[in-house]
């Protein structure tokens, strides 16, 4: 059973998270503030980061797990809050969600997550080369010219779901349906963030956007 | 003040004075004998006397009085007139003699005569003081214009930020403007940028308790989304479960709204960078396309990049809520037209529907928050009134405006206008 920490100063609401994450398989643990979130982060398969939190908050608590952890991190947010920090490479979100949510979407969302993570039994056997671009999807390891690329576990996906199908275009929803595990809409801009910031690893001429299509990585 | 003023008004009369002392003074300035040459004229008038008698003497007395404007009388040593005109000087009577009069004296061959003259009125305009007149208009011109520019600057200032701070720029101050004056006018600016402090502070008061109320409505909401889960869950009836959802959902999105509208009117933070608007109303087409779900189409010629300086993430909201607003009143199987120009430094976006349009009195109104043109028909379409409003705040923070109108060809036509250099 994935172990999950839920960081939020909300206790009634956290009460009610492990209330219904655990009838979703989740073992769930609440800490309500973010050096507690910080310090217990290592035990656990993911986190659900609230950004307002006293002693610290989301932001600094997520850049300090991001100094020694790659564990799978959903932010949860105020709207309008300033998304491309939180998925940009400053910060390193592997996805967000603006309060409140639907518990069933975060749920979702800490399932496609948790399968965006490394399995490190796997061998190098399966890669998926494009050009000097090579990807270990066992590993979740990506290698531009030989130099590891450093990517969370959602740039990975959107990646290799790219890769997949390099040099043709692919669909802004089946892109997110594949790589985010859900249905593209207009307003969320995570995929585009995702994207944005594989292009600024990879170099933007590799990474084409086709407006008001899809994306396409060039062979 | 009040003794500025009074200095002011005793000045100008002063100066009034002194101007027409300064034209009058040669009119009434003593003229004496020898300014007439009056020595040379009672010669003259002897000579004539003597030689030709009483009748000439008239006769060149009127002459010198019609050439001269001099009004002359010769009399005998002893005052009395040797003709019968109308005398200058009131000795005769035995009153003092005018004080503008002036005599001469001489030796005759018959004794002593003395020649009296006065100045007729014609005379001082004849050898008129009009450059002493011209010089006290504008002495006198130039006093008042001080005057009335000391007295109306501040007045004229202080009306200017009046009209700033009612056309809603709450942080526009008197005193700047006016300079630190200890006088009453300084008192009126401090009292004013007092009142303006105070006016400011209750709409950011209550402008923060909008937004504290909305921000903390937003736990509990959260709280709910949880539970109902639970509840669905757990298996309650969904029926019910669903609305309570549905309207958990309308206030959530009702609360983000009005969010989005305090952080527009409290002049935030535009975040601008060079936007291409032709991708950006693409992309927005496209999705609106999406949510229109074949149902109504959206007609969008892609044109040239169009660069322009905006808050690309606003504005982007601000043309996704018309192109929505547009959504929920167009008939099915119609078009939504969607279109970009730009005309010398403005651009101008617009969006333009087959629906039924709004009446003339409410196109102004559409803009502001809360206000329903149809009710009935918005509700069902999930609107709070609140998206034009937002739309205008998006156009106003970029130095741009939204205005409406019903489109000669029918349905209602929105145009976003806005520099294309912020």
């Amino acid at each position: 059973m994935p172990r999950i920490l839920i960081a939020d100063d909300d206790t009634e609401l956290t009460a009610l998270l492990q209330d219904y994450l655990g009838g979703q398989g989740f073992a769930c643990d609440a800490v309500h503030d973010g050096v507690a979130a910080q310090a217990q982060a290592a035990q656990y398969d993911a986190l659900v980061l609230d950004v307002m939190m006293p002693r610290q908050d989301g932001f600094a608590a997520l850049s300090g797990i991001r100094r020694s952890s790659t564990v799978p991190v959903i932010m949860l947010t105020a709207r309008g809050e300033d998304i491309d920090r939180i998925l940009g490479l400053e910060m390193g979100a592997d996805d967000y969600l603006p309060k409140p949510f639907n518990p069933r979407e975060l749920a979702a969302r800490l399932k496609a997550v948790l399968r965006r993570r490394p399995d490190p039994g796997s061998s190098d056997a399966e890669t998926l080369r494009v050009g000097d671009l090579s990807l270990l999807p066992g590993r979740r390891e990506a290698r531009l010219d030989g130099q590891p690329l450093e990517l969370t576990g959602t740039e990975f996906e959107v990646l290799a779901v790219l890769a997949e199908s390099a040099g043709m275009v692919v669909e802004r929803d089946a892109l997110s349906r594949q790589a985010l595990g859900r249905r593209w809409l207009p307003s969320d801009r995570s995929l585009d963030m995702h994207v944005s910031n594989l292009r600024r690893k990879l170099g933007p001429e590799r990474l084409k956007t086709l407006r008001g299509r899809g994306y396409q990585l060039v062979k | 003040m009040y003794w500025r003023i009074f200095a002011w008004f005793l000045a100008a009369n002063l100066a009034t004075a002194a101007a027409t002392v300064y034209v009058a003074r040669p009119i009434y300035a003593a003229v004496t004998a020898s300014d007439l040459g009056l020595d040379a004229l009672a010669r003259e008038a002897v000579d004539v006397f003597e030689r030709s008698g009483r009748r000439a003497l008239h006769d060149w007395l009127r002459r010198q009085a019609r050439q001269r404007q001099l009004q002359l009388q010769l009399t005998d040593a002893d005052g009395r007139p040797l003709l019968r005109l109308p005398s200058p000087a009131l000795s005769d009577a035995g009153r003092p003699a005018r004080p503008d009069a002036i005599s001469a004296v001489i030796e005759g061959r018959h004794g002593q005569y003395r020649l009296q003259g006065r100045l007729l009125p014609g005379h001082h305009l004849r050898h008129g003081p009009w450059l002493r007149i011209a010089v006290s208009v504008v002495v006198l011109a130039l006093v008042a214009l001080l005057f009335s520019r000391w007295l109306s600057t501040p007045i004229v200032r202080l009306t200017q930020v009046t009209r700033r701070m009612a056309a809603g720029d709450l942080g526009a101050r008197a005193s700047p403007q006016i300079g630190p004056r200890p006088d009453e006018m300084g008192e009126l600016a401090r009292e004013f940028d007092r009142m303006a402090a105070q006016l400011q502070a209750g709409m950011d008061n209550q402008k923060r308790l909008l937004r504290d109320i909305s921000h903390e409505l937003r736990s509990p909401l959260a709280r709910l989304e949880v539970a109902l889960e639970l509840a669905r869950e757990r298996g309650g009836p969904p029926a019910e479960l669903d609305r309570i959802g549905l309207e958990a959902g309308r206030l959530n999105s009702l609360i983000d709204q009005i969010l989005t509208l305090i952080r527009l009117e409290s002049g935030g933070d535009l975040q601008r960078a060079p936007c291409d608007l032709n991708a950006l109303l693409g992309r927005l087409a496209d999705d609106a396309r999406y949510a229109a779900d074949g149902r109504v189409d959206i007609l969008w010629q892609a044109g040239e990049a169009l660069i322009a300086e905006v808050d690309s993430r606003l504005l982007a909201s601000a043309v996704d809520n018309v192109l929505r607003n547009a959504l929920c009143h167009a008939p099915d199987g119609s078009n939504i037209e969607l279109a970009l120009s730009r005309r010398g430094g403005q651009i101008e976006i617009r969006v333009r529907d087959q629906g039924p349009g709004v009446g003339e009195d409410q196109l102004e109104r559409l803009f502001e928050p809360f206000f329903r043109a149809s009710s009935a028909r918005e509700r069902s379409s999930g609107g709070h009134g609140v998206g034009l409003a937002i739309v205008a705040g998006v156009l106003r923070a970029h130095g741009g405006r939204a205005s409406a109108r019903n489109h000669p060809a029918g349905g209602l036509e929105l145009r976003l206008c806005l520099p294309a250099r912020p």
